[in-house]
C-alpha cells in the first residue's frame, strides 16, 4: 500500500508538473504582446518597452517560469495583467457566480432524473420506459447552449418574465443575481439529467437482479420499500460518483452557457483572458481545472485500489 | 475603436440636444448607471491610450487645461482662455483661480508646469510624449499664468492639449493614478470593482459650484449586445453608451420606456489596404474595389442604417471635412473595366483578416467579401483574435487586407507614415501634410486638411466605407447626454435625471 | 442487414442521419439558393414559400445555409474519429503489445489530455492556431486520441493473451500478421460502435466551438456560428436561433442512436468509454 501510495503520488505532481510546464510553454508562445494589447496600436516603443519591463514580459522563458512556480509554491499568485488584481482574488470573485450555477444545475438535474430513472427501471421496456429513454436521448442530442437560447427565446423574448442575460450581483441584489442563473441552470441541469437518468435506470436495473432484493422481496417485504429503501440506497452509489465529478466538470464546461447569458463566471474570466492575452489569468485558471481533474481522479484510482486489492498490481 | 477621439462638430453643431427652459430645467440629485463596453485598463489616461480609460475618467475625474464641448468645439478647461502669439508659437494660457484636487491640493502653474514636463520627459510613461515634445519651454510668469513657446508651429497643439493625455494630475496624489485617481473634475474616484464597475461621487468642492448635477455615477462595463439590452430593460443600468448591437436599437426606439440617439463620433471605419503586396499596390486594383462597394448598402447590412458613408480618411463631424463621397460611386462595371486595365480580367483571391473583438468589423468583412466577389474578386475571410491582429496585421504587416475603424480623431499623419501597417508611401502626401501642420490661418488649414483627403482618396489607398455613429439608448427620464461623441468622453458634468 | 433494421435505435437512427447525409449531398449539386449570397433586400423574413425557414441579416437564405452546413459536421465529425482512431488505435496497440513502461507511458499521455479541461484546451489549441474549421477539427481529434488508444489497448491486452493468438505465434505468424488477422478483426465492432458515437460528439463540440466563434470561419455557413449570429436578433427574428440547433439535436440524435443500435447488434457487453 505504502509503495503504490509514494509512486502514484510521485506521477501526481510529475503530472501537476507537466502540466503547468505545458501551459506555460504554450502561453509563452502564443502570438500577441499582452503590452501592445492593453497600450492599443498607437503607442510609441518606448512606453511599450516600459511596461514590457513592469511586467517582467522581458525575461527569458525559465526566469519567468520559475518566478511563476516560485510564487505558487510560496503561496504568492500572480496578479492579473488587465484587472491588477490577485488572480486567486479574481478566482474567488468568478466561482461565486460559476459555483452556484453549477450547484443550481446539479440540483435541477438530480430532481428530474432520479425519479424519471427510478420510474424507467420499474417500468423497463414498457411503454413508460420508453419515453423516458426516448427523452435522456433528445437531452443528450441537444447542444446546452442552444437549450440556453430557446429558453431565452420563450422567457425573456416572448413572454418577458426572465431577462435574456447579465448578471446584476449578489450584493446589489440577491433574488436578481439567483433569477438571473435560474435560466442556465436549468439548460445546463436539463442536460445533465439526461445521463444521470440514464445512468440511475441502469444501476437501479443491476441492484434489482441481486440476491439482497430477491431475498427481500422473498421475505414478503413491501415492493415500495423494497426498491426506495433496499435497492434505490444502493444504486445511487455510481450517481453520486458522476453527480461529483460532472460538478467538477461544469466549472469548466459552463464556458458556453455563460456566454449565453453573459455571466461573469470563471469560464468566461478565462475566455475573455485568453482574447486580453490576461496570460498571468489563464495561466493559474488551467492548472487549477487541471490540478482539480487530476486530484479527483487520484483519489477514484486509490479508492478503488482500496477496494480492490488487484488494481494496485497494474 | 482603435484609439482615442476628440475633434470638432461643426457641421452636426446644430444637433447638439437642446437644453430648453420650464420643465427640461435640471435639477440636482439623484444617481445614474452608464453601461459602457470595454473595462478601462487602469483609470489613468496619461498612461495609457485605451479608450475606456478617458471614456470612465475623463471631464469626469480628471481635466486638462483645454475642453471640447458638445459641439467639438475647444473652450476652457482649467484654463480660463488662451492667447496665441503673431508667429503660431507662443501660447499663453490663463488658469481657472480657485481650482482644488479631490484630495485638498491646490493647482495653480506649478503644478501645469510639473505634469507638462512629466509627460515629455526621458522617463514619461505617457503613451503620447510627442504631443508635447515640440514645447521648447515653458514659463510660470504668476501662479495664474502658463506660457509655452513651441519650437515651431503645431497646428494640432490646441487639440491635443484637448486629448486625456494632457489632463492635470496633482503633485502629491499622482502616485496611484492608476487604481486611485485624483482629479480636478466634478466627480471624485469612489470605487473600482475589476470586472464589474467604476463608482465616483459629486466634488462638492468643484470650481464650478453649479456642477454637477448628479450625486452619484456609476460606469458599469458591459460588452455584449444581447446583455446591454437586458440589462437596460430590466432596469439595472440607466444609459447604454455604445450600442454594441445597431439592430437592437431598432427595437428600443419603438419602446417609449427608452430614448434611442444617433449621433456622430470621430471613428472612420475603413477596408485597410496593404499597399505594399500584390496585386494591391497597383492604384487601379484598389480603385477598382472603391468603385464595387456600394457604402451605404454597407452602412444598412452591418449598422442598420446607423452610419454615414465617408469618402476619405476624415469623419464628417470633424472640421474641415471634404465630402468625396462622390468619388468612386457604386459602379460594378467601371470595376471589372478597371481589374481589366489593370490585368486581372477574371478577378484574382486574396485573404481579409478581421478582428474578432469587433463584430462591425466581421460583418462589415463579410458584406464586403460578398461585393467584391461580384467583380471578380473572391475574397477569403479569416478572422483573428484580436492579440493576432496586433502581431501579424499592425505590426508585422502580414496581410492583404483587414477591416477596422480608426477611433482617433485628426489622426490623418498616419498616411505620413509609410511604414504605418498598411505601408502607403506618398511623396505629395508627406509635403502637404507637413504643411498642413504648419498652417497658422484656418483657411490655410481647411485647404490643405482637405488636399489631403483628397490625395488619399484619389489613391483610394484603403476602402473608405463609413463613420461609425454615437449610438446610444437611454431611459427617457435621462436628460443632457451628450448625442455625439467629438471626444473621446462620457461627460457627465451636464447629465440629470427629469423625475 | 435485417438484424440491424430489426433494432428500434438502429432504424430510426439510420433513418435521421440518412436525411442529414442526404441533405448534405443535395447541398453539393444543389441548394435553393446561393448559400452564401447576400440579399439586401429580402433580410430577416420569417419562414415564406420562397425561404421556407426564412433568412437571415444578409438576406440569405437559413434552408440553404443550414444544408451547407450539414456538409461542414460530416466532414468534422470524419476528419475528428478519423485522427483520433487513426492515431489511438495506433498508440492503443503499442501499449498493449509492448506493455510495461510504454504501457504506462502511453496511458499517462491519455491522462494528461484527460487532465485538461476540453472546451478550455480547444479554445487555448484555436487561439494559438488561429480560429478556423480545420484547427477546430485537430483540437477535438486530439482530446478523442486517448479514447481510442483506452478502447484498442482494453481489447488488444485481452486478445494477445488469448490461445489461439499464441497457437499462431507458434505456427510461425509474424506479430503483423496477427495484429491483422486476430487483433484488428476484435477490435473492429467497438471502434465502429464509439467511432459512431464521437461523430455525434463531434458534431457538438465543433458546433459549441463555432458558436464561440472559433470554429468555421464566415460567409461559410456553420450550424454552431449560425446560432451565433441569431443572438442579437432574437427580438426580430427568431427562426434564426431555432432552425440551425433544431438541425444539429437532429444529427446528434441521429449519430447516437445509429451507434446505440450498432452496440446492441454488434456487442450486446460493451460498455461506453468515458
Amino acid at each position: 500500500m505504502r509503495r503504490y501510495l509514494i509512486k502514484n503520488i510521485t506521477i501526481l505532481i510529475l503530472l501537476l508538473f507537466i502540466i503547468s510546464l505545458t501551459v506555460f510553454a504554450i502561453l509563452f508562445v502564443l502570438p500577441g504582446d499582452p503590452a501592445q494589447i492593453i497600450l492599443g496600436i498607437n503607442a510609441t516603443p518606448e512606453t511599450l518597452a516600459n511596461l514590457r519591463a513592469e511586467l517582467g514580459l522581458d525575461q527569458p522563458f525559465w526566469v519567468q517560469y520559475g518566478h511563476w512556480i516560485g510564487g505558487l509554491l510560496t503561496g504568492h499568485g500572480s496578479r492579473s495583467i488587465n484587472y491588477d488584481m490577485p488572480v486567486y482574488d479574481l478566482i474567488v470573485s468568478r466561482l461565486a457566480v460559476t459555483g452556484p450555477l453549477a450547484l443550481m444545475a446539479i440540483v435541477f438535474a438530480v430532481i428530474i432524473s432520479i425519479p424519471l430513472g427510478i420510474y424507467a427501471a420499474q417500468h423497463q421496456n414498457r411503454p413508460g420506459d420508453l419515453i423516458v429513454m426516448g427523452f435522456t436521448q433528445l437531452g443528450l442530442a441537444t447542444p446546452e447552449f442552444w437549450l440556453g437560447i430557446l429558453l431565452i427565446l420563450i422567457f425573456a423574448v416572448k413572454w418577458r418574465l426572465f431577462s435574456a442575460g447579465g448578471f446584476p450581483g449578489w450584493d446589489v441584489s440577491f433574488g436578481g443575481s439567483l433569477k438571473a442563473l435560474l435560466l442556465p441552470a436549468f439548460a445546463l441541469g436539463v442536460i445533465r439529467a439526461s445521463i444521470i437518468t440514464r445512468l440511475t435506470r441502469s444501476s437501479m436495473l443491476e441492484v434489482l437482479r441481486e440476491d439482497y432484493i430477491r431475498t427481500a422481496r422473498a421475505k414478503g417485504l413491501k415492493e415500495r420499500t423494497v426498491v426506495y429503501v433496499h435497492g434505490l440506497k444502493n444504486a445511487l452509489i455510481p450517481v453520486l460518483t458522476i453527480l461529483g465529478l460532472q460538478l467538477g466538470q461544469l466549472l469548466a464546461g459552463a464556458i458556453i452557457i455563460e456566454n449565453v447569458y453573459y455571466l461573469p463566471g470563471l469560464g468566461r474570466l478565462v475566455f475573455q483572458a485568453i482574447g486580453q492575452r490576461d496570460l498571468p489569468v489563464v495561466r493559474e485558471i488551467v492548472v487549477f481545472m487541471a490540478a482539480a481533474v487530476i486530484i479527483v481522479n487520484f483519489f477514484v484510482d486509490f479508492t478503488y485500489a482500496f477496494i480492490d486489492p488487484r488494481f494496485r498490481k497494474r | 475603436m482603435m484609439k482615442k477621439t476628440i475633434g470638432l462638430i461643426l457641421a452636426l453643431a446644430l444637433m447638439a440636444i437642446p437644453v430648453a427652459a420650464g420643465a427640461d430645467t435640471p435639477v440636482r440629485g439623484g444617481s445614474m448607471i452608464v453601461c459602457q463596453p470595454a473595462e478601462p485598463p487602469g483609470l489613468d489616461p496619461t498612461s495609457n491610450t485605451a479608450a475606456a480609460i478617458d471614456r470612465v475618467v475623463y471631464s469626469n475625474i480628471y481635466e486638462g487645461l483645454v475642453k471640447v464641448n458638445r459641439k467639438g468645439e475647444f473652450t476652457p478647461g482649467l484654463a480660463t482662455g488662451w492667447d496665441l502669439s503673431a508667429d503660431g508659437k507662443v501660447y499663453t494660457f490663463h488658469l481657472r483661480k480657485g481650482v482644488k484636487f479631490h484630495n485638498g491640493e491646490v493647482f495653480n502653474a506649478e503644478v501645469a508646469k510639473w505634469n507638462l514636463e512629466r509627460a515629455m520627459g526621458e522617463k514619461t510613461v505617457n503613451a503620447h510624449p510627442e504631443f508635447f515634445r515640440g514645447i521648447a519651454k515653458i514659463e510660470t510668469p504668476d501662479a495664474d499664468t502658463l506660457v509655452l513657446t513651441l519650437k515651431d508651429v503645431d497646428a494640432l497643439f490646441i487639440a491635443h492639449m484637448a486629448e486625456g493625455d494632457a489632463v492635470m494630475l496633482p503633485m502629491k496624489g499622482y502616485a496611484d493614478a492608476k487604481s486611485n485617481p485624483i482629479g480636478t473634475g466634478p466627480f471624485k474616484f469612489v470605487k473600482w470593482v475589476r470586472g464589474d464597475s467604476v463608482t465616483m461621487a459629486r466634488f462638492d468642492g468643484y470650481w464650478n459650484p453649479e456642477r454637477p448635477y448628479l450625486d452619484k455615477v456609476v460606469f458599469k462595463f458591459i460588452g455584449d449586445a444581447s446583455a446591454q439590452l437586458a440589462a437596460l430593460k430590466a432596469g439595472d443600468i440607466d444609459v447604454i453608451s455604445s450600442i454594441a448591437a445597431p439592430e437592437s436599437a431598432m427595437t428600443l426606439s419603438k419602446d417609449n420606456r427608452f430614448k434611442v440617439t444617433f449621433g456622430t463620433s470621430t471613428s472612420e471605419v475603413i477596408m485597410s489596404t496593404n499597399n505594399k503586396v500584390k496585386p494591391f499596390d497597383n492604384k487601379k486594383v484598389r480603385q477598382a474595389m472603391a468603385y464595387a462597394i456600394d457604402r451605404q448598402t454597407v452602412v444598412d447590412l452591418v449598422m442598420f442604417g446607423y452610419g454615414t458613408p465617408i469618402g476619405s480618411h476624415w469623419s464628417p463631424g470633424t472640421p474641415y471635412y471634404k465630402d468625396l463621397t462622390g468619388k468612386f460611386p457604386y459602379n460594378p462595371e467601371k470595376a471589372k473595366a478597371l481589374l481589366k486595365e489593370a490585368g486581372y480580367p477574371d478577378g484574382f483571391s486574396a485573404t481579409i483578416k478581421l478582428p474578432a473583438i469587433y463584430s462591425y468589423s466581421k460583418r462589415a468583412g463579410e458584406v464586403i467579401a460578398d461585393m467584391l466577389g461580384k467583380v471578380g474578386i473572391k475574397l477569403k475571410v479569416e478572422i483573428v483574435e484580436w492579440g493576432q491582429w496586433i502581431d501579424r496585421i499592425f505590426k508585422k504587416k502580414e496581410f492583404e487586407l483587414t477591416m477596422i475603424g480608426h477611433a482617433e480623431p485628426w489622426d490623418i499623419g498616419i498616411y505620413a507614415n509609410p511604414n504605418y501597417y498598411f505601408q502607403y508611401d506618398s511623396k505629395e502626401f508627406q509635403d502637404t501634410y507637413a504643411k498642413a501642420l504648419k498652417a497658422a490661418t484656418e483657411a490655410q488649414k481647411a485647404a490643405l486638411f482637405g488636399k489631403c483627403q483628397e490625395i488619399i482618396a484619389d489613391d483610394a489607398v484603403n476602402g473608405y466605407l463609413f463613420s461609425a455613429p454615437a449610438l446610444r439608448a437611454m431611459k427617457a427620464n435621462v436628460m443632457g447626454f451628450w448625442k455625439n461623441a467629438p471626444t473621446i468622453a462620457l461627460d457627465m458634468t451636464e447629465v440629470w435625471r427629469k423625475k | 442487414m435485417k438484424r440491424f433494421f430489426g433494432n428500434k435505435n438502429f432504424l430510426v437512427g439510420f433513418i435521421l442521419s440518412a436525411v442529414v447525409l442526404g441533405m448534405a449531398l443535395t447541398s453539393l449539386v444543389w441548394t435553393p439558393y446561393d448559400a452564401n449570397s447576400m440579399n439586401p433586400r429580402h433580410r430577416l423574413e420569417s419562414s415564406s414559400f420562397h425561404h421556407p425557414l426564412g433568412t437571415d441579416q444578409y438576406g440569405r437564405d437559413i434552408l440553404s445555409r443550414v444544408m451547407v452546413g450539414a456538409v461542414n459536421s460530416i466532414v468534422v465529425g470524419l476528419v475528428t474519429v478519423s485522427i483520433g482512431m487513426g492515431i489511438g488505435v495506433l498508440l492503443g496497440l503499442a501499449a498493449a503489445y509492448f506493455g510495461r513502461f510504454a504501457d504506462e507511458a502511453i496511458m499517462r499521455f491519455s491522462d494528461l489530455l484527460f487532465a485538461f479541461p476540453a472546451v478550455l484546451s480547444a479554445i487555448l489549441i484555436t487561439s494559438i492556431l488561429g480560429p478556423s474549421v480545420i484547427n477546430a477539427m485537430f483540437a477535438i481529434g486530439l482530446f478523442y486520441i486517448p479514447i481510442f488508444s483506452r478502447l484498442t489497448r482494453a481489447v488488444a491486452t485481452t486478445t494477445w493473451k488469448r490461445e489461439y493468438v499464441a497457437a499462431a505465434r507458434a505456427c510461425g505468424r509474424s506479430e503483423w500478421a496477427i495484429v491483422g488477422r486476430h487483433i484488428l478483426p476484435n477490435i473492429l465492432s467497438p471502434l465502429i460502435i464509439q467511432g459512431t458515437i464521437q461523430f455525434a460528439v463531434a458534431i457538438l463540440a465543433e458546433a459549441g466551438l463555432s458558436y464561440l466563434g472559433l470554429g468555421t470561419q464566415p460567409p461559410d455557413p456553420s450550424w454552431g456560428r449560425m446560432l451565433n449570429e441569431a443572438q442579437t436578433f432574437m427580438d426580430m427574428a427568431p427562426w434564426m436561433a431555432i432552425f440551425p440547433g433544431l438541425a444539429i439535436a437532429w444529427a446528434v440524435l441521429g449519430f447516437n442512436l445509429l451507434g446505440d443500435g450498432l452496440r446492441d447488434t454488434l456487442d450486446p457487453k460493451m460498455v461506453r468509454v468515458r
